[in-house]
């Protein structure tokens, strides 16, 4: 049976000039509405540890795409794959991390006879769903199913490790588990003193303070007195000016934090902070407190990595691909893995 | 010898130089008051103008033994002082009613 996995970013931003590889740089700009999905975890990128998975099913490539929230686009363009005869359909929603074996949840899907099975822990949909091409014309899942849900659905409850990655207080909480080790995740660097890890090419003033558990990634600056930790990340090429304190709270890619602040609970991206316990949002760039750091053209997307590269080396937009009869108004990017 | 009862100071949030030049004006004539209250309830956001403007006003009142207490009534100005360590020299509280009461 064909099987297609396909990878949707959610559509907080238009990403359809990035994926169909073209666009201004005006337009790829936009696309930093995307980034807390594409912003590294402890820098590891999320998309990453789904290829890792979606490749250990055996797979060879996958379809990346965006905005498949209309339901109308989503079933149009699912039954074009489906018309060049892939049977089956594994879809990743990029809003969640979770440690859950693909195979054994390919393997429910078959032994339950689903045509439509949507994984779930505890909290609701992780994003991940199989669903048969049969379900496309039917809109139903089988009804024998002991699980199946009012709209045909199936569930396959996971009990495993998972976190959203938005809010951005879970993903704070995915950060915690990751550098105690309560989760598989490890901090993409090197362990400098009990539980603190640098990433490659970050520097830090000897008298900054490094409370571990905490993480710096790569090109990071750290400036005289600051203060990293405990539960803090930094994600790559940031700078936090002298005495800035940051502490449970996560610094997101190309971020500059002006001396003498005091970042505790929070999440930075750029000039915005986002504030865990008041559900608070403040704008930290007027007062000359926070900004984002401009970024070299070919860096800008670094997160991305290696999608971005395979989607530039290798890439084939749908329209061009084998089948001359399938037409999607929205980008799709196949990508080997 | 101070004057008793607190002045309430409305922040202006914002404003263009020549309205922050009055208000420093404003400010230093609180200096013979025991207590001010800078009432940013009206603000939305601060930008740098603010801040020193608030920086400036605490660095008045210290050693003067003038107690200043901040009314912040968003939650990204109450935010925006975290992060600048403002609320922990000062006390802050979310609002203040006057009295008597505006008719």
């Amino acid at each position: 049976m064909e099987l297609a996995a396909v990878v949707e970013i959610p559509e907080q931003g238009d990403a359809a000039p990035l994926l169909q590889g073209r666009g201004s740089w005006r337009a790829r700009q936009d696309l930093d509405s995307l980034l807390p999905s594409w912003a590294p975890v402890l820098g590891n990128d999320l998309l990453g540890s789904w290829t890792e998975r979606i490749r250990r099913l055996g797979m060879k490539s996958l379809w990346l795409t965006s905005g498949l929230q209309r339901e109308d686009r989503f079933t149009s363009a699912l039954t074009s794959f489906a018309r060049k005869g892939v049977e089956r359909f594994l879809l990743i929603r990029l809003k969640s991390y979770a440690e859950i074996d693909l195979a054994d949840l390919v393997r429910f899907h078959s032994e339950s006879r689903n045509r439509w099975t949507e994984a779930h822990d505890g909290r609701g949909q992780l994003g991940v769903s199989l669903l048969d091409r049969l379900a496309l014309h039917s809109g139903q899942a089988n009804a024998e199913s002991s699980s199946i849900q009012p709209d045909g659905r199936a569930w396959y409850q996971f009990s495993g490790y998972a976190k959203r990655i938005v809010p951005a207080k879970e993903r704070q909480e995915l950060v915690g588990d990751a550098l105690t080790g309560a989760c598989a995740m490890r901090p993409a660097g090197r362990e400098v003193q009990e539980q603190v890890w640098v990433a490659e090419g970050a520097r830090f003033d000897s008298s900054a303070r490094l409370i571990g558990p905490a993480y710096i990634g790569a090109r990071c600056i750290i400036g005289a007195g600051a203060t990293i930790g405990p539960f803090a990340s930094i994600e790559h090429d940031c700078h936090v000016d002298c005495g800035t304190t940051v502490e449970q709270s996560t610094i997101l890619p190309y971020t500059y934090l002006s001396p003498g602040l005091l970042v505790r609970n929070a999440q930075v991206d750029g000039g915005r902070i986002e504030e865990f316990d008041r559900d608070a949002v403040a704008d930290l760039e007027p007062a000359g407190l926070a900004a984002h750091i401009p970024r070299p053209r070919s860096s800008r997307y670094d997160s991305l990595a290696p999608v971005i590269s395979a989607l530039s080396r290798r890439a084939i937009p749908f329209w061009r691909s084998s089948s001359p009869s399938v037409r999607l108004s929205h980008a799709w990017r196949e990508v080997q893995l | 010898m101070k004057t008793e009862a607190p002045v309430v100071f409305d922040f202006p949030c914002g404003a263009s130089p020549s309205i922050l030049r009055v208000a420093r004006r404003e400010l230093r004539t609180l200096r013979s008051v025991s207590s001010v209250i800078l009432n940013l309830a009206g603000c939305n956001s601060l930008n740098a103008r603010d801040i020193d403007l608030l920086l400036e006003c605490l660095a008045s009142a210290v050693g003067r033994d003038t107690q200043v207490i901040l009314v912040a009534g968003s939650r990204s100005i109450r935010v925006l002082l975290e992060v600048t360590r403002i609320a922990s020299l000062v006390p802050m509280t979310r609002w203040i009613r006057r009295w008597p009461a505006p008719a």
